[in-house]
């Protein structure tokens, strides 16, 4: 009934529509209402449209340089990617985690005295104020040295995770952290300094337990390279993905010994200054006797208070020292060894002081007597033919030349006489003109550097 | 029907959804992850290992069934300081850390349940071992100059054996590690070594004062003893020199051997010559010298036929 009644309301409609028979009549508030609906229909659908779009953009993530990011599926890591944009599908199907793998610092003071905020303002530590006569467990920190000592040691630290450099991530090392240090997430790193500061307390007290409190003092860097390699290892076998850029130290003695160790280190000091004087002296001494390189005949090794100078330790100790050792020893055919040697070094070039006009003196002397001597031979190889054919006339002639040689010399005084009846006496007493003239031949012949 | 399709499908999603939800979870790479049934009861078939490959992602459980899982990674935990008597009756102060981690998320779920409560069992654990292991070294076995004579490491590896005789099979959990962080000395103790220390100081300055001065002099000394020796073998090795020289002299000699009076003759002039060389005056008769002669009469005219 109500069907039929319905039906005929709609061809009464039908008929009555002026826009033609086909088109239903149509109630305007209906019509509205369905505008509305198609309105809001299709502006949900756009805004259902720009949801997932914003939605699925949420997943694009930018990775700054120093920076890492390691995407998850559905909790599973399946990359690591470095810096750049990346994209992984959104929580909770995806998601990506930022990881900063940049450099850190860490101070690990765990074995410095408690320090106030007063304290701190206290630039020379020899200048603060002293509470205890003893330090107070759990608040002063120092490490026990092998000898029973007692020091404070500070570390700085300088890290970085899941990379080699600091700026690009490496996919092992990200990986070996976030599978094995649980802080990776958290922005203040608590666990992973926990664990570092731990590796390299372990470490120092180990170094420090097998040294003296003075051999530390001495070779701090030596120390602190060891502790940095030990907490390294430490990290590096627990995968930890942890890499240790650089650890230094500062070191201090405690604040009740620091007076006592001024004054040593002040004693010390002029002790050793008046050592380095001594050194210099003894060095200045060598050195004008047998030049720079004295100590290849006296060593110069420091170890033994020889002359103080650690400068070259491989030097030995010297030639002449092997020597004596030698023939202390009765070793001849060795200390003969030693010997040349010795000498052969004293007549190098090596060798300066002086001892080097001595040596030359004695090579020019013996250069000038062979050199004369070689004259002389020659002289005698080429006369001797002429000798032996004419022996009166070579004898002559050769005794004229000398004599003429003599006589013609400016600085020979020649008098001439006639032998008579009369006496002759000869004065010789010289005019000031003759001893000048034979000063000035004798200048001249010495200006002309013949020999004599 | 066409028109509100798009609004069926969005419901029927988010049914979905939120069906999904209820029946799934995920196991994360780090996680030790397990299923409870309705009673309580561990789903064996349902333990996973985040780590393992292929185990960690999306998993499917009934809605009625309760998720559990943990983190798999190292935790780590510092002891409290206390004092310890070693076997040679001297105390020192010593603090350790502990690194463990979750190893078997069943038992440690049938244990413990929570990380905290695994942690303080650890701690308790710990601290007994420690100090039954510590009692069992001397003093000299901490600290040592020797240090092949150390023994920290092989303590720390005693005290960790210990911890996990105990811990490893019982609780599920894996002890990593476990290190010295802190070792110290009692108070009054470290007064009476800063005593000695401050003591070293004082002798170190007497030993510097008395010993510099001696062993600047005896460097000095040492020097002009070396300085003398060295010109002893320069005068020996120029006498060397010398003697080989004299040596190639007598050589060349040997060829005067040919006639030695020549020879002497004109070694003779030579020396004559050398002689004469200077500050000589020389008194001649010029009666006997052709020259003078040449200027008293002229020059001498040769006879004919001479």
């Amino acid at each position: 009934m109500a069907d039929k009644t319905h039906n005929d309301s709609a061809t009464t409609a039908r008929q009555d529509n002026p826009a033609g028979p086909d088109r239903a009549p149509r109630d305007p508030a209906a019509e509205s209402l369905a505008h509305a609906l198609h309105l809001s229909f299709r502006l949900l659908t756009v805004i259902m449209i720009v949801i997932v779009v914003a939605f699925l953009l949420t997943g694009i993530r930018q990775i700054k340089p120093g920076q890492a990011g390691i995407i998850y599926r559905f909790g599973r890591i399946v990359d690591v990617v470095g810096r750049g944009l990346c994209y992984a599908w959104p929580f909770p199907i995806g998601d990506i985690e930022v990881v900063d793998i940049s450099p850190k610092d860490l101070r690990v003071d765990d074995f410095w005295m408690a320090e106030t905020a007063e304290d701190k303002t206290v630039e020379r530590l020899i200048d603060r104020q002293v509470r205890n006569d003893g330090l107070q467990p759990g608040w002063d920190g120092a490490l026990v040295t092998g000898d029973g000592n007692l020091i404070h040691v500070r570390f700085e630290c300088n890290y970085q995770i899941g990379s080699e450099n600091g700026m690009d991530p490496d996919e092992s090392l990200l990986l070996d952290h976030k599978y094995n240090v649980n802080d990776l997430d958290l922005k203040d790193r608590a666990q992973t300094k926990d664990l570092l500061r731990s590796v390299i307390c372990q470490a120092a007290i180990r170094t420090a337990a097998g040294q003296t409190a003075e051999s530390i003092r001495r070779n701090q860097e030596v120390f602190w390279g060891v502790v940095h390699q030990g907490a390294q290892d430490v990290l590096s076998d627990l995968d930890t993905g942890i890499k240790i850029n650089l650890l230094t130290m500062e070191f201090t003695w405690p604040l009740r010994v620091l007076p006592e160790v001024e004054a040593a280190t002040k004693a010390r000091q002029e002790a050793e200054k008046q050592l380095n004087a001594a050194i210099a002296e003894a060095k200045s001494v060598l050195v004008q006797t047998a030049g720079d390189k004295y100590w290849l005949l006296v060593g110069k090794t420091g170890g033994d208070g020889h002359h103080g100078d650690t400068s070259d330790q491989d030097a030995g100790p010297g030639l002449i020292a092997l020597y004596a050792d030698a023939l202390a020893a009765g070793q001849t055919d060795q200390a003969a060894k030693r010997l040349a040697e010795i000498q052969r070094v004293l007549v190098s070039d090596q060798i300066a002081g002086q001892v080097r006009p001595i040596i030359d003196d004695a090579k020019a002397k013996t250069y000038a007597m062979l050199d004369a001597l070689d004259g002389r031979v020659t002289r005698f190889r080429e006369l001797l033919p002429e000798y032996r054919r004419n022996r009166e006339f070579v004898i002559q002639r050769l005794w004229a030349d000398a004599r003429d040689a003599i006589l013609s010399s400016a600085t020979i005084e020649k008098y001439y006489f006639s032998p008579g009846d009369g006496k002759l006496v000869i004065k010789l007493d010289r005019h000031p003109d003759v001893v000048k003239q034979v000063r000035e031949g004798l200048l001249k012949e010495a200006a002309g550097g013949s020999p004599p | 029907m066409k028109k509100h399709m798009g609004l069926i499908v969005l419901a029927v999603l988010v049914v979905l959804g939120l069906l999904t939800y209820m029946v799934s979870y995920r196991v994360e790479s780090t996680d030790l992850s397990l299923v409870l049934t309705l009673g309580g009861k561990v789903d064996r078939s349902a333990v996973y290992d985040g780590r393992l490959p292929g185990q960690a992602g999306l998993k499917f459980k009934w809605p009625w069934m309760k998720h559990v899982h943990y983190d798999a990674r190292v935790f780590q935990f510092e002891d409290t300081l206390s004092e310890i008597q070693t076997r040679d009756e001297q105390n020192i102060l010593i603090t350790v850390f502990c690194q463990w981690q979750v190893a078997d998320a069943v038992r440690f779920y049938a244990k413990t349940k929570s990380i905290a409560s695994a942690e303080g069992n650890i701690r308790r654990t710990l601290r007994s071992i420690k100090g039954g292991v510590m009692g069992r070294y001397d003093m000299e076995d901490f600290i040592n100059t020797d240090p092949s004579r150390m023994k920290i490491t092989q303590i720390e590896e005693e005290i960790g054996d210990g911890l996990r005789e105990v811990m490893d099979e019982t609780y599920g959990v894996r002890i990593v590690m476990v290190g010295v962080k802190a070792l110290g000395l009692p108070e009054s103790v470290t007064e009476t070594v800063i005593e000695v220390m401050k003591e070293d100081r004082q002798e170190e300055i007497e030993m510097y004062d008395a010993d510099g001065k001696a062993m600047a002099e005896a460097i000095k000394s040492r020097a002009k003893s070396d300085s003398d020796t060295i010109l002893a073998f320069a005068l020996f090795t120029a006498e060397n020199i010398k003697t080989e020289g004299y040596g190639q002299a007598a050589r060349r000699y040997e060829q005067y051997g040919q006639d030695p009076e020549f020879a002497m003759f004109l070694r003779s002039l030579e020396s004559l010559r050398r002689e004469l060389a200077s500050q000589t005056v020389i008194l001649l008769d010029g009666s006997k010298i052709e020259a003078v002669k040449f200027f008293q009469k002229g020059p001498a005219v040769p006879s004919k036929g001479r």
